[in-house]
């Protein structure tokens, strides 16, 4: 007891040297002790987690998505289908490309060229409007091309167009 | 030491077990939070290794339907002198002569033409529209870790066709 006595403190009114009292409190301190550090660790590793899932999210699909869209509206203008302005070829194209496992939709307007005095403009006359609607669609695919449409006879523009072709999966 | 009524040394006792229980509680968080990384590690290497791969295909794609080659007239040339590989008369309209060089051409030539690593393979096609093969060179493996398939829409003699690249490893 003497030993005791020197290296923990001295005893109580019961004959309980005072060094219990300090460890019960110290096992009080080391539980909130434990819990802040495995709260601390919850949220370190969540935080590790969440950043490393988002580390593997790809945009390569959607790029390989623009590039489908791309090729089908280059084929409707080198094969002649936006010259024909025939909805029905058009659509059926589109079905027969990007159109393979995607939902998509289909815009193109055909605009007509004048100039009077010295202001030149371009006016609407046509627009074809295909496929479904990509309202609440997040990840949607779109390709642009800007096409002439010749008379065949001539050889001369009869019409400007664009057209714009979205294309998403689901 | 403290000696208790029964004459037994209670408090090295009583802190040991709360450190052992408490060592033991944090080498097992310690363990599932280094076998967790290690899987979320794994993960993210294989999506890496495959957005690569999605990348080189997408960007050979590219190559091979929109660009003529570097030099143009590649087609007419050794292979010592072709930079690199293009199939494109004009913009996804693939030029007879460009490809039937591209299918003549030695595989390992192609592939490194293509900037390919050692450890990539490729399988190409040409089909029309209904599917049918009209062309294919390089090595059609089912033996893989990795593979994609990258379709392009072209113009072959005058008529929709599809343009099938696929790369694995």
């Amino acid at each position: 007891m003497n030993e005791i006595d020197k290296s923990a403190g001295t005893l109580n009114a019961k004959g309980v040297p005072s060094i219990y009292r300090r460890a019960a409190r110290r096992g009080f301190v080391f539980s909130v002790d434990s819990m802040l550090s495995l709260l601390l660790i919850a949220v370190f590793a969540t935080s590790i987690a969440f950043f490393s899932s988002q580390l593997s999210a790809s945009n390569v699909p959607l790029v390989d998505m623009q590039r489908k869209a791309g090729d089908t509206l280059v084929l409707l203008d080198k094969l002649y289908a936006l010259d024909s302005q025939n909805a029905t070829a058009i659509e059926l194209s589109i079905n027969q490309t990007a159109g393979t496992g995607l939902s998509w939709s289909f815009v193109a307007e055909y605009y007509n060229y004048s100039v009077a005095g010295s202001t030149a403009s371009f006016t609407l006359n046509r627009t074809i409007t295909l496929g479904g609607n990509d309202t609440n669609i997040n990840n949607v695919a779109a390709a642009d091309r800007a096409f002439v449409v010749r008379n065949s006879s001539t050889g001369n523009i009869d019409y400007y167009g664009r057209a714009r072709l979205e294309v998403w999966t689901g | 030491m403290a000696e208790d009524r029964t004459g037994t040394f209670r408090k090295g006792q009583v802190n040991a077990i709360d450190f052992l229980a408490a060592m033991i509680f944090f080498i097992f968080i310690l363990v599932f939070f280094i076998s967790s990384m290690d899987i979320q590690q794994k993960n993210n290497l294989a999506n890496l290794r495959q957005d690569r791969l999605l990348a080189a295909g997408t960007m050979i794609g590219d190559m091979l339907v929109e660009s003529g080659g570097v030099p143009d007239n590649w087609e007419t040339m050794s292979a010592s002198g072709i930079q690199s590989i293009g199939l494109a008369a004009s913009q996804n309209n693939l030029s007879a002569l460009k490809v039937a060089k591209f299918l003549a051409t030695d595989y390992n030539t192609t592939k490194t033409l293509m900037g390919l690593p050692e450890v990539v393979d490729y399988h190409f096609m040409i089909t029309n529209a209904s599917g049918s093969v009209l062309y294919q060179s390089g090595i059609n493996s089912s033996n893989y870790n990795i593979s994609f398939l990258f379709t392009r829409y072209v113009v072959w003699n005058g008529s929709a066709a599809w343009m099938r690249l696929r790369l694995y490893e």
